[in-house]
């Protein structure tokens, strides 16, 4: 196919990913607000969410004060804001309206209604009445896309390219939402950046894992209290886990075999590796490492990866 | 001036091929009609057929209205227009090919050289240069009007489209949509296809691919979303089962055209473009087209990509040659045209000009180098102001007007507010070449929704019908209808 | 007399490029007023040579690899045949007359410009176009930085001060505003002690009497003698010596040097 094409369908897929995963991490946020804290506390956690999507001077050359409304509104709905929810879906949609030929009639008008929705909720001040139910309507939507693709869809490379996107873009976002408790903080111990320890690192661990959907899960696969270091094994190691890194880098090579061509063997290598690291890595070792370095370099690959599959299949003469 | 009307007698009685429609119509329910229109609303715009006016896109997305009743076209009348169409686009090929070598038909003195080679749409890029089977026009739109009084209508050219014709896509949709409407129309009704239109398409243009290529690629080259005909290159690129491109998909290399895929560089052959000469190479043309493809004119000059339509064919639809078509049929083939002209007035001669500013109410003056019916006076129906502003247009630059009689189109039947009441059209068919001439029996019927107005441009409030030649064989009528 | 050309022109990107088409005319074909002795022109790459709409030869030179410069070198010697009254003693071409009587964009007349083709009378002998050569000298004073290379001739006769790229589109505009057949050359001179620029443009018109004749307009007077023509068209886009385009590069810094010597009468 065109490499215009499956740029788009790529990127379709990644937006898509981008606004769950952003209503994903609001909504770990606002649990987290909603424990007992300091006010110096609470403001770490808003600035948190800010400086994991790198939006932190963006924000303050919009707003004068770090506050959840603030935060909330920009993160959700500000149109100036590149990685806010409105931008993401507005951007999942013109890339789909790129390609509407290549899509499936349902495919497209999912994606359509969803956003002409949004904006609808935003209008009314859903948002401010009711964020949660703003967040779950978001991630019903991309539910739904993704059962629309998957049930609808062609599977031939238009289908690989926007599984691609999603899955590449789920372990780059699942790693920040795993980093947001982390980049508030120093790791200086009695902070909220040590591992283990406190009642609200409960609370905090509980609200990451049901953030991913994994509250359940964690229960079956562990059927033992809640332990940082188990939640964080769960998420980044474990292949049955649908969100962890592991999960979805094994995604990632599975889509890179079926486009395999003369120009991805770099690209495969480089995620093949990646994905093997994940498969025989061990939690311990990570955490004494510190889970904030580790995943920061695996952020770095991440970007990395992306670079190479662009330049393997998207945009060939531009690199 | 009364009109040939295309359903029914002056007295009322139906015309032969439109009594079995005439008498299903009948049986029809208003609402029932009316549901059925806003049916075809729904789907059209699901689908995504749209027109979007003027250049800039932006949000504003109108369907071009869609009318339920079919303009009916019997066998014999078809027959006609279909071996006349051939005839003109035959003469016509010859003629451009004609233009960018021997200059015969000029060296002749039947077409002045002024005429062609200061024209706009001559490119000295194509002098001396080669194509595929010597055919520069590969898809030809030819306007086709019905005038006359009410026993029998004339056929006649309005215009031939050699550049980039639009339209098919709504033939095509409008055939499906009637089709998906009203089945039983088509079980009563021996009505010819035009479904193979894409297959004739791919056929013709992969037949004209460059010497020595046995598998050729064939794209559709389009200017991009925003463009307003965007859903036609989409749609039969789609039919057709070849890529739809931008400019920046293509990159020259090698003296050969490719096209960016995921699989890495694929050689293109044919390009179905969809973008005026102007854009196509910022080299050569425009240098400020990002729409085009830089050093594509060497590639097609060197003949390692064919272009359909031919660079250049412009210098034949031109107003200015359009009374010269006759001769050519004439030069060319030794034939006499089955079509006719209509009867022209070329203002940049004198004694034209002056039979021109003497009966200007009565007639329709254009633009030489006009579209879309824009820069027109219609005489019949301009004010006393308007006649006389144009007056002093014509007379400060007078070779750039053409001017001919105000033709009563033909009407049909159309759904308005009060019902059902005619309202004038035309025609517009394509023709197809390539190893052959070939066409789809019908076209593109447009229809002037406003009471009285010639105007059936869809950027001026146009609408289109479904097209109906009949087959031959379905000819007796079982019922008498009234409409 | 024998002219020695050395022309020189780098390109440097400070990101590089990654694609890019360069259409080059810089290569001289020999007819009545030259013949090339030696020509030789040097490019980063493979050139695809062919003949353009105007007989002018053109290379196309592809480069799909990463660069950050792009040089291309031209070293030639011509020698060089005076020209009677400017006449190039050749046939019109392949391309009919009547298409050298249009207006190009950069080439179109306006009420100052058709006043100026009025003012020294009917352009019917090789000698009239040498009179309004000068008068357009003295209408638009030789200077750069004024305009740019997109100007028209309206433009340039408007502010009065152009280089040889104007002054010859303004004589083709007048030629062309008058009904008379007029083409850009574009080519190199050996500009003497005046300092002018090595890369020159001047203008062919034809006259039914006398065929094509060449006219210098920056320098008053015909073209014969210390001329090396390289390439003609409708005007400068149809002519220039590099047409390109590129994908990448970011800011792009372009260096020229021109030497032109002669020996010879």
């Amino acid at each position: 196919m065109l490499s215009r094409t499956a740029d788009h369908l790529f990127w379709m897929g990644r937006y898509m990913e981008r606004a769950e995963n952003t209503a994903r991490m609001l909504d770990v946020t606002l649990k987290a607000l909603l424990l007992p804290q300091t006010d110096e506390s609470a403001l770490r956690s808003q600035r948190a969410v800010l400086s994991i999507s790198e939006l932190s001077d963006a924000f303050a050359a919009r707003y004068d004060a770090v506050t959840a409304h603030n935060v909330l509104r920009f993160m959700v709905a500000d149109p100036d804001n590149p990685s806010s929810i409105l931008s993401s879906l507005r951007a999942a949609r013109e890339n789909a309206r790129a390609v509407r030929g290549t899509l499936t009639t349902e495919s497209w008008e999912t994606i359509n209604h969803t956003w002409l929705d949004f904006n609808r909720q935003v209008d009314e001040g859903m948002l401010a009445q009711d964020p949660d139910s703003v967040f779950e309507w978001v991630k019903l939507r991309s539910h739904l896309s993704r059962g629309v693709t998957l049930g609808t869809a062609l599977k031939d490379e238009a289908f690989y390219f926007t599984q691609l996107g999603t899955f590449l873009e789920r372990a780059d976002n699942t790693a920040r939402i795993l980093d947001v408790r982390f980049a508030d903080g120093d790791g200086a111990p009695g902070s909220r950046s040590a591992v283990g320890g406190q009642l609200d690192d409960f609370y905090y661990w509980t609200s990451i894992l049901s953030s991913v959907s994994g509250l359940e899960i964690y229960r079956q696969v562990y059927r033992d209290v809640l332990v940082p270091e188990r939640v964080a094994e769960l998420l980044i190691l474990n292949p049955s886990m649908p969100r962890s890194l592991l999960a979805s880098l094994d995604h990632v090579c599975e889509n890179l075999a079926m486009l395999r061509t003369g120009n991805s063997r770099e690209c495969e290598r480089y995620a093949g590796k990646l994905r093997a690291e994940l498969l025989y890595a061990e939690i311990r070792p990570i955490l004494a490492r510190g889970l904030h370095a580790y995943l920061t370099e695996f952020l770095a690959r991440i970007a990395t990866l992306g670079n190479k599959i662009s330049s393997a299949f998207l945009l060939p003469l531009t690199s | 001036m009364l009109s040939y009307d295309e359903m029914q007698f002056e007295t009322g009685a139906v015309r032969r091929h439109y009594k079995r429609f005439c008498a299903w119509l009948d049986r029809q329910r208003g609402e029932t009609l009316a549901r059925k229109r806003a049916e075809a609303d729904l789907v059209f715009r699901r689908v995504g057929i749209t027109f979007a006016l003027g250049g800039d896109a932006g949000d504003v997305e109108r369907l071009i209205p869609f009318d339920l009743i079919p303009r009916i076209i019997p066998a014999d009348e078809w027959q006609l227009l279909q071996r006349g169409m051939a005839q003109r686009v035959r003469a016509l090929n010859l003629f451009i090919h004609d233009v960018y070598h021997e200059r015969r038909i000029v060296r002749a003195g039947v077409v002045p050289a002024e005429q062609v080679y200061t024209n706009a749409q001559y490119r000295p890029e194509m002098q001396d240069v080669d194509v595929p089977r010597d055919i520069y026009a590969h898809i030809a739109g030819i306007d086709i009007v019905k005038a006359g009084g009410d026993r029998d209508g004339t056929f006649y050219v309005l215009e031939d489209n050699l550049r980039v014709p639009s339209g098919v896509s709504y033939m095509l949709e409008n055939r499906k949509m009637m089709m998906r409407l009203f089945p039983e129309l088509f079980v009563q009704n021996r009505i010819a296809p035009v479904a193979h239109y894409p297959d004739l398409l791919l056929d013709n243009l992969r037949s004209v691919a460059p010497v020595g290529v046995d598998e050729p690629t064939v794209v559709v080259l389009t200017p991009g979303i925003y463009n307003s005909a965007y859903f036609e290159h989409a749609f039969l690129a789609q039919q057709m089962g070849v890529e739809l491109v931008q400019g920046s998909d293509l990159f020259v290399s090698d003296n050969t055209v490719f096209m960016l895929t995921t699989r890495g560089p694929q050689r293109v052959d044919v390009i179905y473009r969809r973008l005026d000469d102007d854009f196509l190479d910022p080299l050569a043309f425009r240098a400020d087209s990002a729409l085009g493809v830089p050093g594509l004119l060497s590639v097609y000059r060197a003949g390692r990509v064919t272009l359909a339509n031919a660079i250049g064919a412009g210098v034949a639809d031109d107003k200015s040659i359009y009374p010269f078509v006759p001769d050519m049929i004439s030069f060319y083939l030794s034939e006499e045209p089955i079509l006719q002209n209509v009867p022209t007035w070329q203002c940049r001669k004198p004694d034209e000009l002056s039979h021109v500013l003497a009966h200007l109410p009565e007639l329709v003056v254009k633009e030489v180098h006009g579209a879309g019916g824009y820069g027109m006076l219609v005489g019949p129906t301009a004010s006393r102001a308007e006649i006389e502003a144009f007056r002093a247009r014509l007379l400060a630059r007078p070779q750039a007007y053409i001017a001919q009689p105000t033709l009563a189109l033909s009407t049909c039947p159309t759904f308005v507010e009060e019902g059902i009441a005619p309202r004038h059209i035309d025609l517009r068919p394509f023709v197809l070449s390539g190893h052959s001439i070939a066409m789809v029996a019908g076209g593109l019927t447009r229809v002037a929704l406003r009471q009285g107005s010639l105007v059936v441009n869809s950027s001026q409030g146009g609408g289109t019908k479904d097209t109906w030649v009949l087959d031959a064989a379905g000819g007796a009528a079982m019922e008498e209808g009234t409409c | 007399m024998r002219l020695f050309i050395h022309h020189e022109t780098t390109y440097r990107y400070d990101v590089p490029v990654h694609y890019s088409i360069q259409q080059l005319r810089l290569v001289p074909g020999s007819g009545s007023a030259q013949v090339v002795v030696h020509w030789d022109l040097n490019a980063p790459g493979k050139l695809d040579a062919a003949t353009d709409a105007y007989g002018n030869t053109v290379q196309t030179l592809v480069m799909t690899r990463p660069l950050s410069e792009m040089r291309f070198v031209v070293r030639g010697e011509v020698e060089t045949t005076l020209l009677r009254e400017g006449r190039l003693q050749e046939g019109p071409g392949r391309i009919p007359l009547e298409h050298f009587t249009c207006p190009t964009r950069l080439t179109e007349a306006d009420d100052a410009v058709r006043e100026l083709a009025q003012a020294t009378g009917p352009l019917n002998r090789p000698a009239a176009l040498v009179d309004l050569a000068r008068h357009i000298q003295e209408r638009v004073a030789y200077g750069s930085g004024i305009t740019q290379v997109t100007s028209t001739a309206a433009e340039a006769l408007a502010l009065g001060q152009g280089v040889c790229q104007d002054h010859s589109h303004l004589l083709i505009a007048c030629c062309r505003a008058l009904g008379v057949p007029a083409r850009y050359v574009s080519g190199y001179i050996d500009p003497g002690d005046v300092p002018h620029a090595a890369s020159h443009a001047w203008v062919d018109v034809w006259l039914d009497d006398a065929g094509w004749v060449s006219v210098d307009v920056t320098h008053g007077r015909y073209a014969s003698g210390p001329y090396c023509r390289v390439a003609v068209g409708a005007d400068y886009g149809s002519a220039a010596p590099v047409r390109g385009m590129r994908v990448g590069g970011g800011a792009e810094a372009m260096t020229v040097d021109v030497k032109v010597g002669a020996t010879g009468q």
